[in-house]
């Protein structure tokens, strides 16, 4: 009780621990994450994955991590010095903070008796959360182009370019899908977000159309399969990390991993209703299945589907992804008072 | 209430920067640097590189990026309809939203959204 106090009494201390809290959570989610993708995505192609560190490969992961700090730190000459070595410590700092707008601390927090006061502890309850979470998701792909262009080499760069395009084709439309769930919901706050969706059924269904647009738009910002030209090893040897060794390399995957992590929670808090689910099971269990479960699809997508061209992509955002986010968006509204007016939406 | 939120977002950052930068530090703690010029070459495959990876953007980008910033600027002013669409004229928005639809349609049947 007596550090509980010591700790509510100064607002850099609660910060530091919800920081850590969430960096926790997130780091958690994002090695079962590379676990899922190596070992799931192995079994659907027939082959075992990881299998001799540790238990059914378990530990390979943190031997790779330790082989990763171990090697040489280097920079290509024709590297752009700074910008090189400042975009894997801004990649990082990019993906981690839009992880601190999802309510995760909220259900951390949940599961602490009320007399803590736990909600002083909780720094993700703020009305324009979700605009937040757009502005640093939106920022990614700048960083994909900076480290492209600073590698200086030219599959960094086409990599590099490849995103940019890719950034502005997929924006408008992963925008636009956000705004049909908050017509229904009428707040840019992701907990009352969820608070809305605990008196209605799951957003999945009754704005499926929306659901489809924006898992189609997060893959893309997420880079993952389909859209993975930014990374195409058949092309481009490994895309825009080419030229990223040794721990900048692991800094790197470990940001596209919690990236994904946060793409995952937020498909999960828009369409799945977030942390509600059965009682006996807490919050913070029921998010984090939700959202390793929207991950383990991305991998049986990538998985399923080959990479798309260049074209391919751009038609696809901007002929069918577009319009057809736009006219989901004034249709919205019409759904919205006929929901309202059955009381669906509480 | 909001200060504090603003507070914390620099916060975090700052934390994942901080430990991302000493993350980047820690192999020279651990490995001495012994640089050779085919290391620090670019990777071209082994072959030996052809020239600088300093080229311009494709032009037609431009196209994509212009169309870009005013759909951008429209989704933007679609945000407070959205959050209160229910007390606001529809109007203004809605006639946004078919002029982007007009304006995407004119250009994708001029041909200006082919990638080529």
């Amino acid at each position: 009780m007596g550090l509980i106090a010591f700790l509510e009494s100064s607002l850099v201390l609660r910060l530091l621990l919800v920081a850590a809290g969430v960096f926790i959570v997130a780091s958690i989610g994002a090695l079962i994450e590379i676990y899922i993708e190596r070992k799931f995505w192995a079994r659907i192609m027939s082959r075992l994955g990881p299998t001799e560190v540790g238990r059914y490969g378990t530990l390979q992961l943190f031997a790779d991590a330790i082989k990763f700090v171990g090697k040489e730190d280097f920079t290509p000459v024709a590297a752009d010095v700074p910008v090189y070595t400042l975009v894997p410590a801004l990649s990082v700092a990019f993906s981690f903070v839009p992880l601190l707008v999802i309510p995760f601390d909220y259900t951390v927090a949940s599961l602490f008796p009320q007399r803590f006061s736990p909600g002083d502890f909780v720094f993700s309850n703020f009305d324009p959360s979700l605009l937040v979470l757009l502005a640093f998701f939106a920022l990614q792909p700048v960083l994909v182009l900076l480290g492209g262009w600073a590698s200086g080499s030219k599959y960094t760069l086409i990599g590099g370019f490849r995103s940019a395009a890719q950034m502005i084709s997929y924006e408008i439309p992963l925008v636009l899908s956000l705004l049909s769930v908050v017509v229904l919901t009428r707040t840019l706050n992701l907990q009352e977000m969820i608070a809305v969706q605990s008196n209605s059924l799951p957003f999945v269904l009754l704005d499926f159309p929306a659901f489809l647009l924006f898992l189609v738009a997060i893959l893309a910002e997420l880079e993952r399969t389909p859209f993975d030209l930014t990374e195409a090893d058949e092309e481009l040897v490994s895309g825009w990390i080419t030229e990223y060794g040794g721990t900048k390399f692991l800094l790197l995957y470990l940001a596209s991993y919690l990236k994904a992590f946060a793409g995952a929670a937020i498909l999960a808090t828009l369409f799945f209703g977030g942390w509600l689910g059965p009682s006996p099971v807490p919050p913070l269990a029921w998010f984090f299945l939700k959202t390793i479960v929207i991950f383990t699809l991305f991998v049986w997508i990538r998985a399923s589907y080959a990479r798309v061209r260049v074209d391919q992509m751009l038609n696809l955002g901007w002929k069918y992804l577009v319009p057809l986010s736009v006219l989901w968006l004034l249709l919205t509204p019409f759904a919205a008072s006929v929901f309202l007016g059955h009381g669906v939406l509480g | 209430m909001t200060l504090v939120q603003n507070v914390a977002i620099l916060f975090f950052f700052a934390f994942a920067f901080v430990i991302g930068l000493l993350a980047e530090y820690i192999p020279n703690l651990l490995v001495r640097r012994r640089p050779t010029p085919e290391k620090l070459a670019p990777f071209e495959s082994g072959e030996d590189p052809v020239g600088g990876a300093r080229v311009r953007f494709k032009a037609h980008y431009y196209i994509f990026a212009v169309a870009f910033i005013t759909f951008d600027i429209v989704a933007v002013l679609a945000i407070p309809w959205a959050t209160s669409w229910n007390m606001v004229n529809w109007n203004p928005v809605l006639l946004l939203f078919v002029s982007m639809l007009i304006v995407v349609f004119y250009y994708s049947l001029k041909g200006d959204l082919e990638w080529v």
